[in-house]
């Protein structure tokens, strides 16, 4: 057994001699996924991430009852659910092409330009950003132009909410222009105006849950 | 140079992240501020991925990175931890030495989490963690390592536990709740030399006796200050208390950290935050290391219940008041 073997191993007591969501077993499992993930099987199939994000998860939750030390090293047991994992998307793959071709063979053997029709569903919807600009500029309260950091009336919520939209004026240019220093400009901007337009947000119908 | 970072943890970006973070990015009218969402969308979720495997619970839909208005008006890439806070992970490209953490992300935060994103590869590194950040940069030899973020979420978790369970014990009670309307009345009535047990006035706390001009209160004659001197593991700090009465029944109040040895600055870090009776944050600040005194006003009717806390590190002092 090599060098990497043993300390694996080591890691792998260490981390089950303490319960799930312990530092210490967070810690140890951390430190063998580090090593480990450059000893697995790798390809470059566009499920592969998939399977690997699985086979962590797998990992996570049996290493403590389901590895058997004795039958190889956690690289090994490891790779074994891995290429499992690949060969299951693998056959869904087949699976779902099949039965894409069918689906598309019923429409006069035609192809249909998918990305066509995304690109229409999407137009006909207002870009959220666009819904802020002009939510912003009307200001229809009068709220954001009545807000403003104190002792500068010229920064409103209006101007910066505006301004800072699609992050097109960075925190340190708007610093040089109204001479204000970023962290006030800032901690106005999270205090004032970002609660205004989680709300805002809210009347859109974005809930964050 | 970050590519072979030793502490860094390669992990997977699922085709899951790719669409959702596609997805959102299409929201945005110009290529950069998509680049930006995408990236920030790829980082939130390889670092909820990770968190998920060690068992450390995560709300991905509460934050304003999941927001659509948020995410064109910000550039935020926050993660709710629950019960904990948020956790910000910041994206960065392989080769870049350097991590940009945007003004809008320095309050309000348990940590930054930096995730190096390689998309050709479908791969991310989480190259490490820091607690706190200074300014708009954060070099990337700063950074801890990932396990230090876990040890910290921990020390979270614990510093906040066990406090709260004790104020929420003493509230039932009615105990341990210092009373400002009384507190204000005894000093008005009886002269600023009626003190609350456990508090002095700022003349005892600080050690030059004043606090520095610039900074020294605005005060009236219906207005008492009080201060406390708090110790964070090695740090000391006073709290400064001014309540004046404002209306009838309200009373404002405005809260300063000062460090207590004048003309130094409060470490990078330490946090002043206000929760109201639910536990919910009310208005928090966060010092970076260039502040010499942090400051929260807030304003309550007789009656209403909130605590403050100061926090440094895995540190947590913790009062509670009744308006």
């Amino acid at each position: 057994m090599s060098d990497i073997d043993v300390q694996l191993r080591e890691w792998v007591t260490e981390a089950c001699r303490h319960p799930p969501g312990s530092p210490a077993r967070q810690r140890h499992l951390t430190k063998v996924i580090r090593v480990v993930s450059s000893k697995l099987w790798r390809e470059s199939a566009a499920y592969y991430q998939d399977a690997l994000q699985q086979t962590w998860v797998y990992f996570c939750k049996n290493i403590c009852n389901g590895y058997d030390p004795n039958l190889g090293s956690v690289a090994t047991w490891l790779n074994a659910y891995l290429k499992r994992r690949l060969q299951d998307f693998y056959i869904d793959l087949q699976k779902r092409r099949s039965s894409e071709v069918s689906a598309w063979q019923d429409r006069d053997g035609e192809a249909i330009d998918v990305i066509d029709g995304l690109a229409d569903q999407r137009g006909d919807v207002e870009p959220i950003w666009e819904k802020v600009k002009a939510w912003a500029e009307a200001d229809t309260t009068g709220e954001l132009s009545r807000l403003h950091i104190e002792g500068y009336p010229q920064v409103t919520c209006q101007v910066l909410i505006l301004r800072r939209l699609l992050s097109e004026t960075s925190w340190k240019a708007l610093s040089q222009e109204y001479g204000v220093p970023i962290p006030t400009l800032s901690s106005f901007y999270r205090r004032q105006c970002m609660p205004r337009l989680r709300k805002f947000g809210e009347s859109e119908g974005y809930v964050n849950s | 140079m970050t590519n072979d970072t030793y502490d860094a943890l390669t992990l997977p970006i699922t085709q899951g992240a790719r669409r959702t973070a596609l997805e959102f990015s299409q929201q945005q009218p110009t290529p950069t501020k998509a680049d930006r969402v995408r990236l920030n969308t790829l980082a939130v979720l390889v670092t909820h991925d990770y968190l998920q495997l060690m068992d450390i619970s995560t709300d991905l839909a509460s934050g304003d990175s999941w927001n659509p208005v948020m995410q064109a008006c910000s550039d935020v890439a926050d993660l709710e931890l629950p019960g904990l806070g948020r956790l910000e992970c910041r994206p960065v490209l392989p080769t870049v030495d350097r991590c940009p953490v945007p003004a809008e992300t320095w309050e309000d935060r348990v940590g930054y989490v930096v995730v190096q994103v390689d998309e050709l590869a479908h791969e991310a590194q989480i190259l490490g963690f820091v607690p706190a950040v200074a300014n708009e940069e954060l070099q990337l030899s700063e950074l801890r390592s990932p396990e230090a973020l876990l040890d910290h979420l921990y020390e979270l978790r614990q510093a906040q536990t066990v406090p709260t369970n004790a104020i929420l014990a003493r509230a039932a009670t009615g105990q341990g709740l210092t009373n400002l309307s009384n507190w204000l009345n005894t000093a008005l009535q009886q002269g600023q030399a009626a003190i609350e047990s456990g508090w002095q006035t700022v003349e005892q706390v600080f050690n030059s006796g004043e606090l520095s001009p610039a900074y020294a209160f605005r005060r009236g004659s219906n207005t008492v200050r009080r201060a406390k001197r708090l110790s964070l593991g090695a740090v000391s700090i006073a709290l400064v208390m001014d309540l004046r009465r404002d209306a009838d029944s309200h009373i404002e109040i405005r809260l300063q950290l000062h460090p207590i040895t004048t003309n130094t600055r409060l470490p990078n870090g330490l946090q002043l935050l206000v929760l109201d009776s639910t536990d919910a944050v009310v208005i928090d600040a966060t010092a970076t290391g260039a502040e010499d005194f942090l400051e929260l006003q807030i304003a309550g009717a007789t009656g209403e219940t909130f605590r403050v806390e100061v926090r440094f590190n895995s540190y947590l002092e913790t009062q509670a008041f009744v308006i």
